[in-house]
């Protein structure tokens, strides 16, 4: 499966999270695209499918992202 | 015992050994910036890397190659292993600093600050105080206090495990379910082996169980099994990792652990 995330779409998944807390196949994971730094907090987290081999093709991720961030292929 | 208290520990269990947690190793070899660096991008690096890891599966020879080579890697820098809770109550009195930290593992799965893990040693406070998403909730944490909390957690049926910061220094002891990178990657997907199983294995008391089947809620491994004609919970010591916490729930005391060592043939 080819799983992709939009991340302008998405906005901030930390937000919302639906997607790293449904998916029955624990495909997703979030990192800040800017790291920490000393006096700096981690920011733009964007999430990814890390484990796309575990995908059994539910499609569930399409049903509850709120934003249609997610495709599936 | 494992490979590691072969190597690293002075005949006991490495874990047990002092010298694995001391001050010296502590300063040497670049540990502090390595953890620096751990604590500052873990999840983009772990994302990133598994990911890579992951889209290669489908070729298997080349997978085998890059997995051992992986493995290789995280055995000299970041490797952990299973410990029951009497054993990591052992470890937190050997301590003379221990601070509370959100775990890394559950902010890259869950996207949440999730409290769970438990740094070692004196630079901790030093090296995260630096980084406000780690200085607004670290929390020095007293022995008994610490005691306590493992317990808390041993209860809910979290597994805990201690964590290397480059191979011997031992500088963190988690707490974990499913939603443990560790866990992921090594029993539910089968990618790769992060963590040996623990110095135990766990053996249920026939005279003792009565079939309640509490404990096969609390086991993250599969490894507790029920027979409707016995009547009884039974514990495949092959999946046992011998963390114990299935012993929590278990009103009768029916399950104990017995050394590792004393099976023929059982995985680390």
């Amino acid at each position: 499966m080819k799983i992709s995330v939009t991340a302008e779409t998405c906005g901030n998944p930390l937000d919302c999270r639906l997607c790293l807390e449904r998916c029955p196949g624990q495909v997703f994971a979030t990192y800040p695209r800017r790291r920490r730094e000393p006096g700096v907090a981690a920011q733009d987290w964007v999430v990814v499918a890390m484990l796309p081999s575990q995908c059994t093709g539910c499609m569930e991720c399409l049903r509850f992202c709120p934003k249609q961030a997610i495709s599936v292929q | 015992m494992c490979e590691f208290c072969t190597q690293h520990g002075e005949g006991k269990k490495w874990y047990l050994a002092m010298r694995n947690y001391s001050r010296e190793l502590e300063a040497e070899a670049g540990r502090s910036e390595y953890r620096e660096k751990f604590m500052a991008c873990f999840e983009e690096e772990a994302a990133r890397e598994v990911a890579r890891l992951d889209a290669i599966r489908g070729i298997p020879l080349v997978f085998r190659f890059v997995r051992r080579m992986a493995m290789r890697q995280q055995r000299a820098e970041h490797w952990g292993q299973v410990v029951p809770i009497e054993d990591v109550e052992q470890i937190v009195d050997m301590q003379d600093s221990i601070v509370r930290l959100p775990c890394a593992c559950r902010s890259l799965t869950r996207g949440r600050e999730a409290r769970y893990c438990f740094g070692i040693g004196i630079d901790w406070p030093r090296i995260l105080g630096k980084y406000p998403d780690y200085s607004h909730s670290l929390e020095v944490l007293g022995k008994e206090e610490a005691k306590g909390l493992l317990r808390s957690f041993d209860q809910k049926g979290l597994v805990h495990s201690v964590w290397t910061f480059k191979t011997p220094y031992i500088g963190g002891i988690c707490n974990c379910d499913q939603d443990c990178l560790a866990y992921r990657l090594q029993v539910k997907t089968g990618t790769l082996q992060l963590v040996f199983r623990a110095e135990y294995v766990g053996l249920v008391n026939w005279d003792l169980c009565t079939g309640c089947r509490r404990c096969l809620t609390l086991c993250q491994y599969g490894a507790i099994g029920y027979s409707n004609a016995l009547e009884r919970a039974t514990i495949d010591p092959r999946r046992c990792y011998g963390c114990g916490v299935c012993r929590a729930v278990c009103a009768r005391k029916a399950i104990t652990l017995k050394p590792r060592c004393e099976f023929a043939n059982l995985p680390w």
